[in-house]
């Protein structure tokens, strides 16, 4: 049997946690939960230098064991780390909640990796880490994506993937 | 020697089952569907470590006791958000042994369909 795990998005300058699957992990132009239709909060390109997404917060929840002993390996990578030509999809993580911001991100400061990594999502703020319990969280991976002047003027798409490994 | 009966709960293609050198044999899932355990497989009795698809296919992961040799099995589980949704999980399975003290590990992940493939970490 599976273990249950949710990927669940947090928001808000204090933090609102969506107690649901996330519907998506959409990087837009204003700090609100999953599910938004993104043309409603497009990113503009600027005449200079650079925009910035909100930084998407989330995290893996493990809502039930489903009869495994261990939920562990966490990784977060993506199929393009350039959704639309010129622009930069950029991941990190975190132990505590920051409220996210729309400026260059002190924490999702790396491209994100596209292909699969070693763990990126860790479980209590160190590599290794391992979920046993239901009712548990990894730490918070954060994604945000830049919009520099020379984006192309264009909608995109990156696949996020989310990996995790269980042990009966 | 007495024929064992394997379970495969819903959503469960591939099963392990556990041969030991005495001849007892022990599925991964029991008539209610209840999981063992991994860390419960007794790997220094194990004379045989079998992965069971649902259509009868078998695939053995060779059970050694030199260089330290560790079996391996966990599920690897794959969510992905983009213009459509998905889940995957599948199992792997393998061992990892310890060799002029460096650690080498051989993976195989067990798909829906019957099919194997190499796993490289």
């Amino acid at each position: 049997m599976a273990a249950i795990v949710e990927i669940r998005v947090s928001y808000g300058s204090t933090e609102t946690v969506e107690a649901a699957d996330a519907a998506d992990l959409n990087l837009l132009n204003a700090d609100v939960g999953s599910g938004q239709n993104p043309t409603n909060y497009p990113i503009p390109i600027p005449s200079e230098g650079s925009n910035y997404s909100f930084e998407r917060w989330f995290r893996a929840y493990v809502a039930d064991m489903g009869g495994s002993s261990v939920v562990k390996n966490f990784r977060v990578y993506a199929d393009t780390d350039a959704p639309i030509p010129g622009t930069i999809l950029r991941y990190g993580q975190a132990a505590a909640y920051q409220a996210p911001v729309n400026t260059a991100s002190t924490i999702a400061t790396a491209n994100i990796p596209t292909t699969e990594p070693a763990e990126n999502l860790y479980i209590g703020g160190t590599a290794g880490g391992e979920i046993t319990a239901a009712g548990s969280y990894t730490d918070y991976g954060v994604l945000q994506l830049e919009v520099p002047s020379t984006a192309s003027l264009a909608g995109g798409t990156a696949n996020i993937t989310v990996m995790w490994d269980e042990i009966a | 020697m007495e024929a064992t009966k394997l379970n495969f709960p819903e959503g469960e293609k591939w099963v392990w089952l556990e041969v030991y050198k005495d001849g007892k044999m022990i599925p991964q899932f029991d008539e209610n569907s209840v999981s063992r355990h991994f860390y419960d497989i007794d790997q220094k009795n194990l004379e045989a470590f079998l992965m069971v698809h649902e259509s009868g296919k078998i695939f053995e992961i060779p059970v050694s006791h030199e260089y330290n040799w560790r079996l391996i099995h966990f599920y690897r589980c794959i969510k992905r958000f983009g213009k459509e949704q998905s889940y995957t999980r599948f199992p792997i399975a393998g061992y990892q042994i310890t060799k002029y003290g460096r650690n080498f590990k051989v993976l195989v992940a067990f798909h829906d369909d019957g099919n194997t493939s190499f796993v490289y970490e």
